[in-house]
């Protein structure tokens, strides 16, 4: 781990090279063009052994298969020639770094590749090493016309001498061979003293950390020294660098610390202390240049001297990493960005961009408040993204300690990136009961994090939750049929698909792990506002008809004719009255004209509209018909003929004979300032003499009453209606959002 | 004679009820109005009704089949109705008269005057092609072409169908004598013909005539009728 410079520890999980099963073939594809990032290298069979020397122990088509797997035995106690003979598998040969096999010893040998000899390329000693016995570096070239990839035979003849042992070791890596760390030279001293920083000085007295585990942490129970501590480690270059003024030296490491490079001071970050007062906290990365002439091939001492008084997660390691890098090609210049990093930069603009367009469409096109959840859910994941990016480039980096602004800063644009993805799933799914959701991923992730100790485990503290809510509230969308219910259930999973399949999934790498789940929900809502606007359209044609319609019924026979069948009798019998009557027909067609084609008017006007209707209908059917209206607010909006419509419904589909009078009652319902309630109920006959009557036209009504509610309110409105054995109740819901979103909706 | 007014519209109703017994005068037996066919129902299963005034929306899915159900009684019915585009229908189905609203004396005048078997041939109206008969638990319809003539008992007639069938009708053989005013001839008390089926005169001793019909039945022909049917045949 220590020496592994893949490992980046941008902490809130690094990016999982996959591309999840869920994403479409295209977006694979898409994926590959971006992100190769193949690695080769080699990888080495059982060796086998024999005693004595051969002259054709080192040819490919000897056979080997009585030769001993246990060096031990065939040393057989005594010295002289050993041969050993491995399968060697090479792949990826095309990348010149991986036709070297470096090698350490402590004795003399010759190695044979595919039967050819191959001469050293560098060969030095390395500072005594009691405890394994190597100390002596070589590197070999493969003969290039050997470099294809397959399985190739590595013969190597050992010279005992007095040596009773065979202490040798192939060094296999699958990363680059220009440099590696030297694991058992790691070396811990509590003493303070100017001289550790010097390349030859003698630690061998010194502690030796746990190899196995992780430098100081809490895995390898293991917690670093109070006050000043050096950490001392070897690092051998196995070849001259092109462009070695460009070479520095990373670490990163929760203490604050001075690096040496072969005793002289390259960099750090902070000043090391005895106590936190004296200790000036450093940043979890940071790196030094390392002087072209101190680049040679060959061995060096890195030196550090640290102190890590601050509180700091140590899940991991106190030194998490340690590795040189090409400065410029890493922060420099912009168009030398890695092939894996393109990859993430398009993806924060595709993000941004997302960010930025339903912005706009919340803003000027349709106030929905799933839209600014999606906005402001791939501004976090942008910014989460430009976040990693710059720490894997070493541009940014923060203090140590797990009190941090930065550190925490990252953890909370962590935590609100789940809680804006479960707003946007319970908006865009019209979930009833959002708080329970939301509420439940807050509760659960503040405490994770709260008992979590180290970032690794609270950052899975808020994954964890987010991801099963998610999961459960996309599941539900699915259950539900509602419309990009599977595209987001695919986005929830296509995350923990991320997090879950291993490196080199499809050979795809450095994937932003968030990628496929904000496509995967940028396609489900495109497709639901297309879907949606489709309806709205459909809705809107609709609502034309229906006004048509409704318009039609005042001027057809059964209304116009009745109406003036009724008249003729009046003037012949009661001019006066007649006159009455014409004056109370011409309020009606007036105020229809005045209401029609307007999308909301007072609900006084539309009571104004129901009363000269029933006047007129008074007179036809001889008989007081009445509307007693107690609303609360006169000039509250509503789609005009709602309750016309009503009341023109049980007018014409009610036989009123036996009643006296005929009162219709308007009832408004104290609701709170964002609900208002109208309740209309409207006396019915024992038997209703349809004779034939416009069933369809009762249809009609309702249809136009829910086509012009959904137009103004969308699905903020509930229709209820009710029947007893002499009344028939409506009751009309409607939610009102923000003031601005109805004016809105009026222009 | 005796009306039923079926009208929900009480102003309505008040104007047909005054212009009916203005028109009608004394002639009028008894005359009840009511708001619903349902409220009207006992009054129609009287045995002396002779006419009902039907206020009906026939745009609607289910007034033809209100309609048809009351067709096939022994009362004459006119439509009053706001529709006017469905008269033509209704005629077809066997209504009397349709008279349109807003409804204007002299319109119903005419209306009644047809009831009576006035003289209706100042104004030509569709004749039915169907005639509605009352079964046991439905209404029938009879295509008019198929019939050939109509022969009365005491309360009800006897249809004749070119077939050779015999049915059973409601309607007495004036009220289908008015009905079927140009297609069909009154050629005694008790025969109602379809003027297409009669092949000639037969007069003999005593001035007693009679005709013979395409199918070779013969049918007694009242002294009084032969000028009227001659007038016809010609």
């Amino acid at each position: 781990m220590v020496d592994d410079p893949d490992h980046m520890p941008y902490s809130i999980s690094s990016p999982k090279i996959t591309v999840g099963l869920l994403i479409s073939a295209s977006l694979s594809i898409l994926l590959i063009t971006f992100g190769m990032n193949t690695r080769g290298g080699f990888q080495l069979g059982e060796p086998r052994y024999n005693h004595g020397d051969d002259e054709n122990a080192a040819s490919v088509s000897l056979d080997d298969s009585d030769w001993k797997t246990d060096p031990v035995s065939a040393i057989k106690g005594s010295s002289g020639i050993v041969w050993q003979r491995t399968r060697i598998e090479l792949s990826d040969t095309d990348n010149e770094m991986h036709g070297r096999i470096a090698i350490l010893s402590g004795i003399p040998f010759r190695l044979y590749f595919d039967g050819v000899l191959l001469e050293k390329s560098l060969d030095f000693a390395l500072p005594p090493n009691r405890e394994i016995g190597l100390d002596r570096f070589s590197s070999f070239e493969i003969p290039v016309d050997h470099r294809i990839e397959g399985t190739h035979l590595l013969a190597i003849r050992f010279e005992l001498g007095e040596s009773r042992q065979l202490p040798f070791r192939i060094l296999e890596s699958d990363s680059n061979l220009e440099w590696f760390l030297l694991p058992w030279q790691w070396r811990v001293s509590t003493d303070d003293d100017p001289h550790f920083s010097e390349r030859d000085w003698d630690d061998s007295t010194w502690k030796r950390p746990s190899l196995d585990s992780f430098l100081f942490s809490k895995a390898s129970h293991t917690q670093p020294p109070k006050g000043i501590f050096w950490i001392r480690a070897g690092m051998i270059i196995t070849e001259p660098f092109e462009k070695p003024s460009s070479m520095a030296l990373f670490t990163e490491m929760r203490g604050s610390r001075e690096i040496y490079w072969d005793g002289e001071l390259i960099g750090g970050s902070g000043i090391p202390g005895d106590s936190r007062e004296t200790e000036i906290q450093g940043t979890l990365l940071s790196w030094g240049a390392i002087p072209s002439e101190k680049l040679t091939p060959g061995y060096h001492q890195i030196a550090i001297r640290a102190s890590a008084n601050y509180p700091a997660y140590l899940d991991t390691a106190l030194l998490e990493s340690i590795y040189l890098l090409d400065v410029y090609e890493n922060m420099d210049d912009p168009r030398m960005v890695f092939p894996e990093d393109f990859t993430n930069v398009v993806f924060v603009g595709f993000a941004i961009a997302a960010c930025v367009l339903f912005f706009l469409v919340f803003f000027f096109v349709e106030r929905e408040s799933s839209y600014l959840w999606f906005a402001s859910l791939c501004l976090c994941v942008a910014i989460f993204e430009l976040g990693r990016i710059q720490f894997e480039k070493k541009q940014f980096s923060y203090d140590y300690d797990s009190g941090s602004l930065w550190g925490n800063l990252i953890l909370l644009n962590f935590f609100l990136l789940y809680a804006l993805l479960l707003a946007f799933l319970v908006s865009r799914f019209r979930n009833s009961k959002p708080w329970i959701w939301i509420g439940g991923f807050m509760t659960l992730s503040i405490v994770f994090v709260a008992i979590g100790e180290s970032i690794d485990g609270k950052t899975i503290g808020i994954m964890g939750p987010g991801l099963l809510i998610g999961l459960m509230l996309s599941g539900w969308a699915v259950f539900r049929s509602r419309s990009g219910g599977l595209f987001a259930l695919f986005g929830v999973l296509s995350i923990i698909a991320m997090n879950v399949l291993p490196d080199g999934f499809l050979g795809v790498a450095n994937v932003p792990e968030f990628f496929p789940m904000t496509i995967l929900l940028l396609v489900g809502t495109s497709v639901h506002i297309g879907k949606e606007r489709e309806r709205l359209n459909a809705s809107a044609l609709f609502k034309a008809r229906a006004e048509a319609e409704l318009l039609k019924i005042s001027i057809q026979p059964h209304f116009l004719v009745n109406t003036l069948t009724a008249l003729i009798e009046w003037v012949e019998q009661e001019p006066k009255k007649g006159v009455e009557f014409v004056k109370a027909i011409e309020r009606h067609f007036d105020l229809l004209l005045r209401v029609s084609g307007r999308d909301v008017i007072p609900i006084a006007t539309e009571l104004e509209l129901c009363e000269s209707y029933l006047k007129i209908i008074g007179f036809r059917k001889l008989k007081r018909f009445q509307l007693k209206a107690d609303v609360m607010e006169s000039e509250s909006t509503i789609p005009p003929m709602i309750l016309h419509t009503l009341v023109e419904n049980a007018t014409t589909h009610n036989d009123y004979e036996s009643l006296d009078e005929v009162v219709f009652l308007l009832h408004e319902e104290e609701c709170g300032s964002r609900t208002r309630v109208y309740r209309l109920s409207v006396p019915i006959s024992k038997k209703p003499d349809l004779r034939g009557e416009m069933e369809e036209t009762r249809g009609i009504g309702t249809q136009y009453i829910k086509a012009r509610l959904s137009e103004s309110y969308g699905d903020r409105y509930e229709l209820e209606s009710d029947e007893s054995s002499d009344t028939w109740t409506t009751t009309i819901r409607i939610f009102e959002t923000t003031k601005k979103s109805s004016e809105y909706r009026n222009r | 004679m005796n009306i039923v007014i079926v009208e929900d519209e009480a102003q309505v109703s008040k104007r047909i009820q005054r212009l009916t017994r203005e028109l009608l005068g004394d002639r009028i037996g008894w005359l009840n109005a009511y708001s619903t066919i349902e409220s009207a129902s006992i009054a129609l299963e009287r045995e002396d009704i002779d006419l009902l005034l039907l206020d009906l929306n026939l745009s609607g899915r289910n007034g033809f089949d209100l309609l048809t159900e009351l067709l096939g009684r022994r009362f004459q019915t006119i439509i009053i109705s706001a529709y006017k585009d469905r008269a033509i229908e209704a005629y077809e189905h066997g209504v009397l008269d349709f008279v349109p609203k807003p409804i204007d004396e002299t319109r119903l005048a005419l209306a009644f005057n047809r009831f009576i078997g006035g003289d209706s041939s100042t104004e030509s109206i569709p004749l039915p092609r169907r005639l509605a008969i009352k079964e046991v638990s439905c209404t029938e319809f009879i295509e008019v072409e198929q019939i050939e003539r109509f022969s009365g008992a005491s309360d009800y007639s006897e249809i004749h169908l070119i077939s050779g069938k015999r049915k059973l009708c409601e309607k007495s053989l004036e009220s289908l004598e008015v009905l079927f005013r140009d297609k069909f001839v009154r050629i005694h008390r008790s025969h109602l013909v379809r003027i297409g089926e009669i092949e000639k005169i037969l007069s003999s001793e005593g001035s007693r005539y009679a005709v013979t019909l395409k199918n070779g039945e013969k049918l007694p022909l009242s002294r009084t009728r032969v000028g009227g049917l001659r007038k016809k045949l010609a």
